[in-house]
């Protein structure tokens, strides 16, 4: 760029009117969003919820009943504990990947609350699903963790 | 003459480059703010400076290099092939926005191309990941991003004015 455009940036101010219709459109589509997936959301309690290993259903838990239903092929990788209300899935035989998932049967939520899938760690600060919205992903384990009987959510429950 | 300019834009992308790398990095340390993925996009404000001082060209080359060399040292590679192809569409976008609508100011430019960032990075994540219950936390990433974009845009504007003028190439 030119030293002559980059002194007119300098001399301009760090507003200038045209600003206006860009920002307006900015936040006409930001209240679109919102009322796209916010305002007209129903929100409604979940049933239990699924855990989801690369799109496959490999445990299931209904707050009802206290229904825990695991794959058989994944009996090696799901660690349930009831004393704790935990569910830890492993992705690996030798139990070094982890996630552990604690469930509250009286709140009926669900919520990653540990992992060493990587630094950042962006599940663990993904909040916690408690009505039939909302979503856990666990982007380098592939897991997912969905509300039964969530909006989106068409996944066949197992057991 | 012309060899020593092109020098200096290559020296100057690769320092402002490898600051947006350590910046990049540091930001994927801290906690997510608010809702997870959400980060400052302090790194940005060195693309958007040289893009401005030093030309398209070396934005994109830098952009690449920041955000592959960033997910890579953060240790999120998967990041990559998200935020990749949502970074290059704002990049472009922010050129298009230089150069046929002139009358718009830096943070204008900057607010617009984070929440085109951010917008892109959401459906590509929901796409690949096919987890499109994602798009409820579109609203407030966009609103995030907003606030981020305009902290960026701020302080390029300052970073313009404080600069020496042997910088300008």
């Amino acid at each position: 760029m030119k030293k002559d455009k980059i002194q007119d940036l300098a001399k301009n101010k760090p507003f200038n009117k045209f600003d206006f219709f860009a920002l307006l459109g900015v936040l006409l589509f930001i209240l679109f969003l919102f009322v796209s997936f916010v305002f007209f959301s129903t929100h409604d309690n979940s049933d239990g919820f699924i855990i989801q290993i690369d799109d496959v259903t490999v445990y299931s838990f209904n707050y009802s009943n206290k229904k825990h239903t695991i794959n058989s092929q994944y009996e090696k990788f799901i660690e349930v504990d009831l004393e704790n209300q935990t569910v830890t899935v492993y992705t690996d035989l030798n139990k070094n990947h982890f996630n552990k998932i604690k469930y509250d049967v009286k709140n009926k939520s669900v919520k990653m609350v540990e992992s060493n899938c990587s630094t950042s760690k962006d599940c663990v600060y993904m909040p916690e699903i408690s009505d039939n919205l909302g979503i856990i992903y666990c982007a380098p384990r592939k897991i997912k963790i969905l509300p039964i009987g969530g909006r989106l959510n068409n996944s066949p429950v197992i057991g | 003459m012309q060899k020593k300019i092109t020098l200096r834009k290559i020296t100057l992308t690769a320092i402002l480059t490898a600051i947006s790398i350590i910046a990049f990095t540091i930001e994927s340390l801290l906690p997510p703010l608010i809702i997870p993925g959400t980060k400052l996009g302090l790194s940005n404000i060195f693309i958007l400076l040289i893009l401005l001082i030093i030309g398209e060209k070396y934005a994109f080359i830098s952009l690449v290099i920041k955000v592959i060399l960033g997910g890579l040292f953060s240790g999120n590679i998967s990041t990559i092939m998200y935020s990749l192809p949502s970074n290059l569409i704002a990049l472009f976008m922010q050129i298009i926005l230089i150069i046929f609508t002139r009358k718009l100011s830096i943070v204008a430019i900057s607010i617009i191309g984070a929440i085109v960032n951010v917008t892109v990075q959401n459906t590509v994540f929901c796409l690949i990941s096919k987890t499109f219950e994602f798009f409820v936390y579109l609203p407030y990433l966009s609103l995030i991003s907003l606030f981020s974009g305009l902290l960026v845009g701020f302080t390029v504007y300052i970073l313009i004015n404080k600069l020496p003028n042997a910088l300008f190439v």
